[in-house]
């Protein structure tokens, strides 16, 4: 028997230069012999036939260079030839089992879909740089009051402070929010307005898309007043008219001029209609206890955040000792820009992230699984194939092509999927209040990602059994799936995969658990007020009446008249109401009548909230002693408030609050107000806030022009807009009312994100323990099918149909615990990571923990039942006849 | 073999090498001993042009090579026409007798064109 060498498939170049020396000796060789035979003497006879042959060297090179020419396109040839072959056998033998291609095509589409569009939106909203040039030389500037251990935006008079003492900045500048009344032709609007201090849009590097910047003498407290328009308002209002430049805008402030139009990708501190320019007066400049500005700064060349940090921090340190009465413990945090703009989103973003990315690795995991089960069904095809000569390499090829192929599938149905989402992903982002939102696109970096998680789909789902397979199929014999001792390897690597898969799935159950407790939680906080029914209408009338007892007049009328409107239950009005956006400014130090006066910066601080006496019940904000303040209590009478439960307990402990009298700085002179009644605790920035200290002052004794009134409707409360906008209209017409919203929908805003959250993850977690219960019943009915001889068996002896029920039922439950287990550690590791993301839940909370179990062993059995069925009708005589 | 033999193009030289295959696999010497025999020694085809020839036409997958035993039992490597490789034999001897029969009717021209 002759032996046959190993050969490569293709010439080394070691092997092409021995075989043309071959082929060339054995020429000379012959040639010599002939020459010898003609009667030439040996040695003449070679160097003849070298002779003949002609230059022996050259020839050999020659040679040998045309056939490694011919090799590599051979060897190109070959490879391409049967990569194509491999994937026409792929689809050919995909298209044979079209169930189990759909469900993998299905799974890996969905995975991939998911975390492409979840990743759409991190790449938005996270991860793609802000429009600017540098930006992340763009930082923000803030104060924080150690006291109250809050995030302030800092006061005129520290910016002021700040931008003048710095080296840090190339440039220091703020925004202020402010509002304007636009009285031009058309309804007149409400318009949201920034006032920017010089310098502010070379911080950012905007350039209006027309007409100029602001000039110097526009910032002078009396300089030339200029407007720009943001590009929002321009073409909304204005069609995009490039003639706008030059025209004067009649705001309630006066007449502006348009100067130009800047660019939506001025997003910081937010988009605004309008931008004016903010100068300084006197006063402004002295101005430390009401903050309001948004600051921002360019760092300078060659200057660090953390040297700016110092930097700051000993400017911050030195106005602590020239200011101590309002600058006591305010230090100065540098935040960069990104990191102020994305700031609370990040951590729900990345938590999202993290939670479609163990959804995709279930999927890949699953389709491994199924991949695997169905390489055992086939492995008699790939015995065949191994004996005719195809090598372990050759196998796993064939396999991962086969898996390429589903996961390219996948990868296309998921982008595609991930496509059509896109518009609800950008609602849903919209309602969650991210920011952002316009930068959200299926960009290339998406789509790389998408394609990066096809990649990954191949080399775990497919490249994992294709190398388990690949490995059985040494010297395996062309018996059939049979008893086969390495099947058995490959199952147990099964059950692995499902063990990992329930874990996965358990990890995301009690992620959806602790969430959705969490926002159990956080909907049980009384919020001290009813948002059903009532709408809301913010009005400016400060200009209109000068003279503040006209002001509470106009506002008695109004309430009067409104609350005549049919449908309308109580109608009152509030200077800054629960969930608004811009939160109250006015939470003056009070001092309490009777007690030593507190050293400067130790007085004690509570929000204000001037209301009309309608507006407890508008609220429907409760009484819990003494009395609620009426009509009767008017500026010339003596000076009342009602206090918050808070308030009444931090500040008189253990006494009763009646009759104490406090003396608010704010507002004028200090004057005693005297507490007539407690009211129960608002929660002013929804559930989640504390409640904090707080007390009403009548909207006679303090007639504010700026007021938001609360109409409790019997009935749908837009109804009511159109009939109290009327009134409005006859009482004072041109009053412009902005704002118009209902106290419900922001409610509804406040719940977004965490209702968006636990949607999401619930949904993760439904697909997560779905594909666990398939997983399970893939590999309990692989090893029904496996065991069907020794099942009859069984049943042969006598053993009863219940108890072979349990035995497989019992296999399907065993992988569920293995899973719920390792699952149970995992979840306990990784929910250390949302402590700051739920809400009066522990991570470790043990019903989410019981319930997720208690799902998973449910669908484990449901999963396991079927094939359990099954074993039980296994036919004795035919399961011994084997197959 | 006193005289210099002619030149010969490459093209020829490819075209004597698929006429040597027609009829069966052949190693490169018995290639090379049939051109010779059946030219009488009058084409002097240099045995490293005729060997370079069979590795372009290898390449050009006109021939196809493969490794077998010689007569006298010696490795040796054997060519074989490959289905493309004799379609090409027929339509280059086509050109070249064309090509041929054009140069011999001037060389046996008689007189100069045109004075009939």
């Amino acid at each position: 028997m002759t032996r046959i060498r190993f050969r490569w498939p293709w010439r080394r170049e070691s092997d092409i230069v021995a075989e043309v020396g071959e082929e060339v000796a054995f020429h000379i060789d012959m040639r010599t012999e002939e020459l010898i035979e003609e009667g030439n003497p040996p040695m003449a006879a070679r160097k003849k036939a070298e002779a003949e042959f002609g230059d022996l060297e050259h020839a050999k090179r020659m040679i040998g260079r045309q056939d490694r020419a011919t090799e590599s396109t051979l060897r190109r040839r070959m490879y391409f030839g049967e990569f194509w072959r491999d994937a026409i056998f792929g689809v050919r033998s995909l298209r044979k089992s079209p169930g189990f291609s759909t469900l993998a095509i299905a799974i890996l589409g969905l995975g991939i879909g998911l975390s492409t569009a979840v990743f759409s939106v991190v790449s938005g909203v996270l991860l793609r740089p802000l429009p600017y040039a540098e930006a992340d030389r763009i930082m923000t500037v803030w104060q924080l009051d150690g006291a109250k251990g809050v995030r302030e935006q800092p006061s005129p008079g520290n910016f002021l402070d700040w931008r003048d003492r710095n080296r840090s900045f190339s440039r220091l500048a703020a925004a202020a929010p402010y509002g304007y009344d636009l009285l031009n032709e058309g309804e007149p609007a409400h318009v949201s307005a920034l006032k920017l201090t010089n310098g502010y849009l070379d911080v950012l590097g905007v350039k209006p898309i027309l007409g100029r910047p602001f000039a110097p003498a526009e910032f002078e407290v009396n300089g030339p007043k200029a407007v720009l328009l943001s590009e929002g308002l321009w073409r909304r209002r204005y069609g995009g008219d490039q003639g706008i430049v030059g025209r004067v805008l009649t705001f309630d402030e006066g007449k502006f001029e348009v100067i130009g139009v800047l660019p939506s990708t001025l997003v910081y501190p937010w988009q605004s209609d309008v931008y004016t320019a903010q100068g300084f007066t006197e006063e402004a400049r002295k101005l430390r206890s009401q903050t309001y500005y948004n600051v921002i700064g360019r760092l300078a060349p060659g200057v660090g955040l953390e040297q700016a940090r110092e930097e700051m921090g000993r400017i911050a340190r030195d106005l602590e000792r020239e200011y101590p009465r309002t600058n006591t413990r305010v230090s100065t945090p540098v935040v960069p820009l990104k990191e102020a703009i994305t700031g609370s989103a990040a951590a729900s973003l990345v938590l999202l992230q993290g939670a479609v990315a163990l959804v995709l690795l279930l999927a890949c995991v699953n389709v491994a699984n199924l991949l695997l089960t169905r390489g055992l069904g086939r492995r008699p095809e790939l015995a065949v194939r191994a004996a005719l000569g195809a090598g372990r390499g050759r196998i796993v090829r064939q396999l991962l092509v086969e898996s390429g192929l589903l996961a390219v599938a996948g990868g296309v149905l998921g982008v595609a999927l991930a496509a059509a989402a896109l518009p609800a992903v950008v609602r849903g982002a919209t309602r969650a209040g991210l920011p952002r939102i316009d930068s959200i696109a299926l960009d290339l970096p998406v789509l790389l990602a998408g394609f990066g998680a096809t990649l990954l789909t191949v080399l775990l789902a497919g490249g994992v059994p294709a190398w388990l397979l690949a490995m059985g199929t040494d010297g395996l014999a062309v018996r059939g799936t049979q008893a086969a001792g390495e099947a058995r390897g490959a199952r147990r690597i099964g059950r692995t995969l499902v063990v990992a898969e329930v874990a996965i799935a358990l990890m995301l159950l009690v992620g959806a658990g602790l969430f959705g407790r969490s926002l159990q939680r956080v909907l049980s906080e009384d919020l001290g007020y009813a948002t059903d029914r009532r709408m809301l209408l913010t009005s400016h009338f400060w200009d209109r009446y000068p003279e503040p007892e006209r002001r509470a007049l106009f506002v008695e009328e109004l309430l009067g008249r409104i609350g005549q409107i049919p449908g309308v239950q109580a109608a009152g009005a509030g200077s800054a109401l629960p969930l608004s956006l811009v939160g109250s400014d006015m939470d003056p130090p009070f001092e309490v009548v009777g007690r030593p006066a507190p050293a400067d910066g130790d007085a004690p601080t509570a929000r204000l909230t001037i209301a009309t006496p309608g507006y407890f019940g508008a609220m429907g904000i409760r009484l819990l002693r003494g009395r609620l303040y009426t009509v009767a209590d008017r500026g010339e009478g003596a000076k009342v408030i009602v206090v918050s439960e808070t308030m009444a307990r931090r500040t008189w402990p253990g006494e009763d609050p009646i009759g104490k009298q406090i003396l608010s700085r704010a507002g004028g002179p200090p004057m005693p107000r005297e507490v007539i009644g407690v009211v129960a605790d608002v929660r002013h920035a929804g559930h989640e806030e504390a409640p904090q200290p707080e007390y009403y002052v009548p909207h006679a004794q303090w007639p504010f022009g700026s007021m938001t009134m609360v109409i409790h409707t019997t009935g749908e409360p837009a109804t009511i807009l159109r009939p109290a906008q009327q009134v409005i209209s006859t009482l004072e017409p041109g009053l412009t009312v902005s704002d118009s919203e209902t106290l419900a929908g922001r409610l509804a805003e406040t719940l977004a994100m965490r209702r968006i959250i636990l949607t999401l993850i619930a949904v993760f977690a439904g697909l997560g323990g779905v594909l666990a219960a398939l997983g399970i019943y893939g590999i309990v009915s692989l090893t029904v099918a496996q065991r069907t001889r020794e099942l009859g068996v069984r049943m042969a002896l006598g053993a009863l149909p219940r108890s072979l029920q349990a035995l497989v039922l019992r296999q399907g439950l065993g992988l569920a615990i293995g899973g719920i287990v390792v699952g149970g550690l995992g979840a306990l590791g990784f929910g250390r990571l949302l402590r700051g993301m739920l809400y009066g839940t522990a991570p470790t909370d043990l019903p989410s923990f019981a319930a997720a179990t208690v799902l998973l062993v449910g669908a484990a059995l449901v999963a396991a039942w079927v094939p359990a069925r099954r074993a039980t009708r296994v036919d004795p005589l035919r399961a011994l006849r084997g197959e | 073999m006193s005289r210099d033999p002619l030149n010969l193009l490459q093209g020829t030289v490819d075209l004597l090498v698929l006429k040597a295959l027609t009829w069966g696999p052949q190693h490169g010497y018995a290639v090379s001993r049939w051109i010779r025999k059946r030219s009488e020694g009058a084409l002097g085809l240099e045995e490293a042009g005729l060997y370079q020839a069979l590795h372009r036409l290898d390449r050009k997958g006109w021939v196809s090579a493969t490794w077998g035993l010689s007569e006298n039992n010696r490795r040796a490597r054997f060519y074989e026409l490959t289905a493309e490789g004799r379609q090409q034999l027929r339509t280059e001897s086509g050109t070249w007798r064309q090509y041929a029969a054009a140069v011999f009717r001037i060389l046996d021209a008689r007189q100069a064109e045109g004075s009939s």
